[in-house]
Formats: structure tokens, C-alpha cells, sequence
């Protein structure tokens, strides 16, 4: 075979040979290119095909959750309607909570008092909830916090008690008591008590109330 | 293309065109055709040698070197093997010259330029052919056919040409050329002596034959086969053997590949072709496939489109009904969820003082001094509610004043998930051993059996932990003694 090859190489035929040669390789270059192109046409179709599915699995998720939540429907409305009546929706009114609490306390004459009401801080959710929101590319809300502390002196047990749930009615949205000191006065005329009450609100965006599958 | 067949002796050459099985006179013109030349000259040369055992290049190198030897100058050579001995790869071959002097390889190399020059073939290369195609290729024959130069003289051993003799024209003189080749045979021990040679004649009509034939009994009259399918020689003679050399491969030929270049350049060529053409069919195959699987991606990818609308659809009517009815399904789904989040670790004030009252208070030598009580964090991740059994963690948890015992240490830590409380105790003055003892046990036992609320097994023992101390003065030097106590919302140890 190389004998062959050299002697056609080295006779006047060896033009008409590199030309069918050469013409060979530019088809095949060609049928090359053609078959890279249709490869990378294939690989965009695999692509928009596995997009295509995993929004299809979002959305049918998506779906899923809203069955699950149909069948508690009804009760997550009247849920929905009393904490929006309790204020859990809306921002804290700090003045009146102040005043409101300070009411209460006056009206009970202890030895001593002060309510303070601090400046209202935004804490992220846990990442339990923050999960829910994660898993559809929507922006989660905060919890709005405001703390209101309370110092009273020379109360009864009972006063006390009365006190603390005042200021939580008074707080609106949902108040929680975080902490309490109380103690017994030396001179033996009620307690002093130092607590620290918390009021949450979840303010829910119009960005985080659009439907993640819109 | 046409194909040609050019025969040369010396003084003349001829010319054919072969179409299918017949030969038509045709002068070869111009250049470009595919043609076989087929040469016929008496010094024409059959030598037998032997090759040893071995292969590819250097057997090739090896057969060069003794052609070159054996015919110096004359391009027209080749060798073929006759018979393999054993295992070892070696056997005999004959080495054969085409003849014709450095005149006819000018005049083939010429040739060879202008046309696609196939092989070029003696005429007892192309009576072998017809030998081993018609079967024959174990005889020892000796064959007599008259050609345009003479009469040939060829001799087959088992299908292989070994000897071809030029003689005179058809004649008186036939017989004795047959007779002394018959007799060359035997001195040279390629016949075997006493036994009849068998002898064909070709292309001589039956009824002419015995007054060719040799007196003696060296020789035995023999005829060859009627194969169909191949020429006959038998009465076609000469024109039978041109018929082997048009056929596509007639088989080994003499001409080196400087001369065939042309026709190699076109082998080479319909290989490419055929490589490429093969190659093109493949890749449209690939680009078919391609195309189809592409095809069924996208209408997949189109399905789930529309599915995934579909359901985005139903989603957005079930959202747009629920904000007629003045919800959103943000709302819906978190705040009730949240607000339920919120109630984890709640602390009920009500509740941490009926615990204190139960478990302190219950007893009137008991004086509680102070309570510290702290909810847990709703918003660490612990989840779970009563009974998780979490302690918190020391972290920044003031150490009890001096004189008060801690029965556990680190009550409230960061991030808690529990409510928790602190309470700070101590007895009534004067009560005496006994009556503390019993507070203490009191304590003890009711704290760690409050519902909800746990608190360290250790507690039970309270009332050991403290120095019993008499005096004359009265048992009251323990007045002093408080206790620092931890609740933890949980279930009771």
C-alpha cells in the first residue's frame, strides 16, 4: 500500500488525487460541522425540555400545596380574620400602648412606675417559616417587634397579674411576656416587678403576596 | 469507462476494447482509459527458487532483492509462491520476467502516463488464472496455444506458470518444440520421467491437433475443462486468455506501481469516494437521529408547557377567587402558621405563679423572695413543645449571690426554646431543725411534681443539703440560708 501511494504521489496523478482528497475532507468537515451543529441544537432542546420539566414540578408542588390547603381553608379564614382584628397585620401604635399601659398602672397607685416602649426592630422569620418562602423564590417577610418594658413597685401579686394583661390587650397584634423579675419588697408594702413585654406583627408585602407560579 | 486491452510482441502491438465477454478491435486514443496490456515476447523468463519463512516487510524486501538479482535492469518481474512448506512459512516460488528489453517498460511507462494502466500479464500469468479458476490447480500440464508471435509453449505445476517458451509459427517444427520442451522438463526434474505428460492444445481446432503432437510417449493428449462462466480456450485459444486479462481482477501481473500509477490513482480516488460517500451517509444518518430526538425534546418540552400552564391557570383562578373573598393565600398560608409559631416557649404569668404558690408557697415556713421568669425564644428553630427535655445552656447566666445555694446552675440561656423561672427562697426564723427540715423536704418534693414544669432531681434531697446545727442558744443559726431554685417548662423528672 505505501509503495502504491508513493508512486501515485510521485506521478502526474498525484493533483487529481490531493484534489479528490482534499474535496473528501472539506465534505467531511462539513458533515462535521453539521452533525456539531445539530449536537448543540439537541443540547439546547435537552435543556429547554429539562427547564420545562422542573417548572412543570414546581408548579404541580405548588399545586399540591394548594390541596393541602383547601381542605383547612375555612379555618385558616376565621384565623386570618381574628388576627387581623387582634392587629397582628398592622404596625404597633407605640403611643397609645404606652399610654394605655401607664393607665392602668396609675390607676393603682403603686409606689413607683415606668413604662417604656422601645423602637420597633425587624426579625427575620425562623427558618421553619422562612423555608415555605425559600422553596418558592418569593421574599419572605419579617416579623415587625416592638418591646414595651414595665417597672412598678409596691404592687399585690393580683395588681400584678392585672397589669401585665392589660398591657397585653393594650398592645393589640399579639404581645408576649418575655420576662419577668419579681420581688418581694423588704419593707414588706406588695412587690416590685420589672417586665419586658414583646408585641410581633407579620406584615405581609405586596412583593412576597404575589404567587410565586405567576 | 472503456476498457482496453493492448497486446505487445515484438514489431507489433493490438489493440481491443472489451465490452462484457466480447473483445472488438479498437485503436487506443487519446488518454484517460483503463487499460490491461498483455505482452508477448520470447525472452519471456520462469525461474524457480525458494523462499524462506518470512513475513511482511522483510519478505517484501526479500523477494525485491532477488528479482532485482535475478532480472537486474527489467522492471517487468514479480514472483509468486508455488506451494507453503509446513508450518514454517517458507515454499517455492517461480520468479517471472515479462522479457521485452528496457524498449517495452519505455513504452509501458509511456503508457502508463496517459491511461490507467491495470497489469501487465504474460500469457501463460493469464493461462494459470484460467487454471486455478477452472479448478485445474493440481495439475502438471503442459499447454501449446498459438499466439500472434508464434506458438507459446506454457507449463502449469499445480496452477502455476513455470515455464513459457516462444516458438515459431504453427507448423512442422511444432511437434518437435513440444518434444524438446517435454524433454527440458524432465532435465530439469519438473516432469517426472516415464510418466505421459499431459499436453492441451489451445485455440487449434480437435482435428488438427495430432499432427502436432510429438511421436514419443512423453506426452499424453489431454483436454481442458468447460468451466461456465469462463472463457473457453480450449477453441477460443489466445482470444480466451484476453477474455481473463479484461476481467475486473485477473490476478497477479508484472508491472511495478510507477508504471500503474495512474490506475492506483484511481483506485485510490474511488476509495476516497467511496470513504467519503460512506462517511456522508453516516453523518446524514447522525444528523437524521439528531434531527428526530431534537424534535421529540422539544415537543416534550412543549407538552410539559402546557401541563405547567394548565396548572399555573387553575393556581391563579383559585388565588384571584380567594382575593374576591378578601384574602391572599400569602395571608392564608403564613399568618396562622406564624401566629402558631409565636405561642412556642409562651410565658403565662398566671400559671408560673400558681406553680410558685403550689410548690413554695404552699408551705407558711416558706419565703419566697424573688422570681425571675424568662419565655423561650419563638424564634429559634428547636422545635417541639413541652417534654423536649432542652436545658439551657449556661451562657449568660449570673452566678447566685453570695450566701444563696444554687441547687442548678445556668437557668435562662440564649436562645431558649422553654419558658423557665428562678426562684430565690429561704425559712421563717426560728422554726427549729424539725420544722426546716420539713419546709425543706416540703419544697423538695412539690417542686419537682408541678405539671408542665421540671426542675433538677437533686432538688428532692433539699432538705439533706443543709447543716443541722444545735445550739444552747436556740437551733436558729441557719436563719440565714436561702436557695436559688431552676423551673424549666417541660415534663416532670
Amino acid at each position: 500500500m505505501s509503495g502504491a501511494l508513493a508512486a501515485v504521489l510521485g506521478s502526474v496523478y498525484r493533483g487529481r488525487l490531493l484534489r479528490s482528497l482534499l474535496l473528501s475532507i472539506l465534505a467531511l468537515a462539513i458533515g462535521a460541522a453539521v452533525v456539531v451543529g445539530m449536537r448543540w441544537q439537541y443540547g439546547l432542546a435537552q435543556r429547554e425540555r429539562d427547564a420545562e420539566a422542573a417548572a412543570l414540578q414546581l408548579a404541580q408542588q405548588a399545586a399540591q400545596d394548594l390541596e393541602a390547603l383547601r381542605t383547612t381553608l375555612p379555618e385558616r379564614q376565621a384565623r386570618v380574620r381574628m388576627l387581623r382584628s387582634q392587629g397582628f397585620t398592622v404596625a404597633a401604635t407605640r403611643v397609645d400602648w404606652a399610654e394605655r399601659v401607664a393607665g392602668v398602672v396609675s390607676a393603682l397607685r403603686p409606689l413607683g412606675y415606668a413604662v417604656d416602649v422601645g423602637a420597633e426592630t425587624a426579625r427575620a422569620l425562623p427558618a421553619s417559616l422562612h423555608g415555605w418562602f425559600d422553596a418558592r423564590g418569593m421574599a419572605a417577610p419579617d416579623f415587625l417587634t416592638t418591646d414595651l418594658s414595665l417597672q412598678v413597685q409596691g404592687l399585690h401579686e393580683r395588681e400584678l397579674l392585672g397589669v401585665v394583661a392589660a398591657a397585653k390587650t393594650a398592645g393589640s397584634g399579639l404581645v408576649r411576656l418575655e420576662n419577668c423579675q419579681i420581688e418581694r419588697r423588704a419593707d414588706g408594702l406588695g412587690l416590685d416587678a420589672k417586665c419586658r413585654l414583646r408585641r410581633y406583627a407579620l406584615l405581609v408585602s405586596e412583593r412576597s403576596s404575589r404567587s410565586p407560579v405567576a | 469507462m472503456s476498457r482496453f486491452i493492448r497486446y505487445i510482441a515484438s514489431g507489433e502491438w493490438r489493440d481491443w476494447v472489451a465490452n462484457g465477454a466480447t473483445l472488438t478491435p479498437a485503436p487506443l486514443e487519446g488518454g484517460g482509459s483503463s487499460i490491461v496490456v498483455v505482452v508477448d515476447f520470447p525472452d519471456e523468463s520462469y525461474v524457480p527458487t525458494s523462499i524462506p519463512a518470512v513475513r511482511g516487510r522483510n519478505r517484501r524486501l526479500l523477494e525485491r532483492r532477488r528479482l532485482e538479482r535475478e532480472f537486474p535492469g527489467s522492471p517487468l518481474r514479480t514472483l509468486m509462491r508455488l506451494e507453503r512448506r509446513g508450518a514454517e512459512g517458507g515454499g517455492d516460488a517461480v520468479m517471472i520476467c515479462a522479457g521485452g528489453g528496457t524498449e517495452l517498460a519505455e513504452t509501458l511507462s509511456d503508457l502508463g502516463a496517459r491511461h490507467a494502466l491495470r497489469g501487465v500479464y504474460t500469457l501463460a500469468l493469464l493461462a494459470g488464472m484460467w487454471a486455478r479458476r477452472a479448478g485445474c490447480s493440481t495439475r502438471r500440464v503442459l499447454i501449446t496455444m498459438p499466439t500472434p508471435a508464434g506458438v507459446r509453449l506454457m507449463y502449469l505445476d499445480r496452477g502455476q506458470p513455470t515455464l513459457s517458451r516462444l516458438t515459431g509459427p504453427l507448423g512442422g517444427g511444432t511437434s518437435a518444440e513440444i518434444a524438446r520442451t517435454v524433454q527440458y522438463l524432465h532435465n530439469t526434474e519438473r516432469a517426472e520421467r516415464g510418466v505421459a505428460l499431459e499436453l492441451w492444445f489451445w485455440g487449434v481446432p480437435d482435428h488438427e491437433v495430432s499432427q502436432y503432437l510429438p511421436g514419443d510417449s512423453e506426452v499424453r493428449l489431454g483436454t481442458s475443462p468447460t468451466v461456465a462462466g469462463l472463457p473457453d480456450p480450449r477453441s477460443g485459444g489466445f482470444d480466451a486468455l484476453l477474455q481473463i486479462a479484461a476481467h475486473p481482477s485477473p490476478g497477479p501481473q508484472c508491472a511495478p506501481p510507477t508504471m500503474r500509477a495512474g490506475w492506483l490513482a484511481r483506485r485510490l480516488q474511488r476509495f476516497v469516494a467511496v470513504s467519503a460517500a460512506a462517511v456522508v451517509l453516516l453523518v446524514i444518518l447522525v444528523v437524521a437521529a439528531l434531527h428526530w430526538r431534537t424534535s421529540m425534546m422539544l415537543d416534550e418540552a412543549q407538552t410539559f408547557r402546557r401541563e405547567r400552564e394548565r396548572v399555573q391557570q387553575s393556581i391563579a383562578e383559585w388565588e384571584s377567587a380567594l382575593l374576591e373573598r378578601g384574602f391572599s393565600r400569602l395571608e392564608v398560608q403564613m399568618l396562622p402558621d406564624a401566629a402558631e409559631h409565636l405561642q412556642g416557649g409562651a410565658l403565662d404569668l398566671d400559671e408560673a405563679l400558681a406553680v410558685v404558690g403550689n410548690a413554695f408557697g404552699a408551705d407558711a415556713d416558706v419565703e419566697v423572695s424573688k422570681l425571675e421568669l424568662q419565655a423561650g425564644d419563638p424564634l429559634t428553630d428547636v422545635t417541639g413543645g413541652l417534654g423536649s427535655g432542652v436545658a439551657p445552656t449556661d451562657a449568660g447566666a449570673s452566678p447566685p449571690p453570695e450566701g444563696i445555694a444554687s441547687i442548678e446552675t445556668g437557668c435562662f440561656g440564649e436562645s431558649a426554646a422553654h419558658a423557665a423561672m428562678q426562684v430565690d427562697f429561704g425559712l421563717r426564723a426560728g422554726i427549729g431543725v424539725r420544722r426546716r427540715e420539713a419546709a425543706l423536704s416540703f419544697v423538695g418534693e412539690a417542686a419537682t411534681q408541678q405539671r408542665g414544669w421540671r426542675t433538677d432531681s437533686a432538688l428532692r434531697r433539699l432538705a439533706t443539703l443543709e447543716t443541722l446545727t444545735v445550739t444552747g442558744q436556740g437551733d436558729d443559726s441557719a436563719d440565714a440560708a436561702r436557695w436559688r431554685v431552676c423551673l424549666r417548662q417541660g415534663a416532670a423528672s
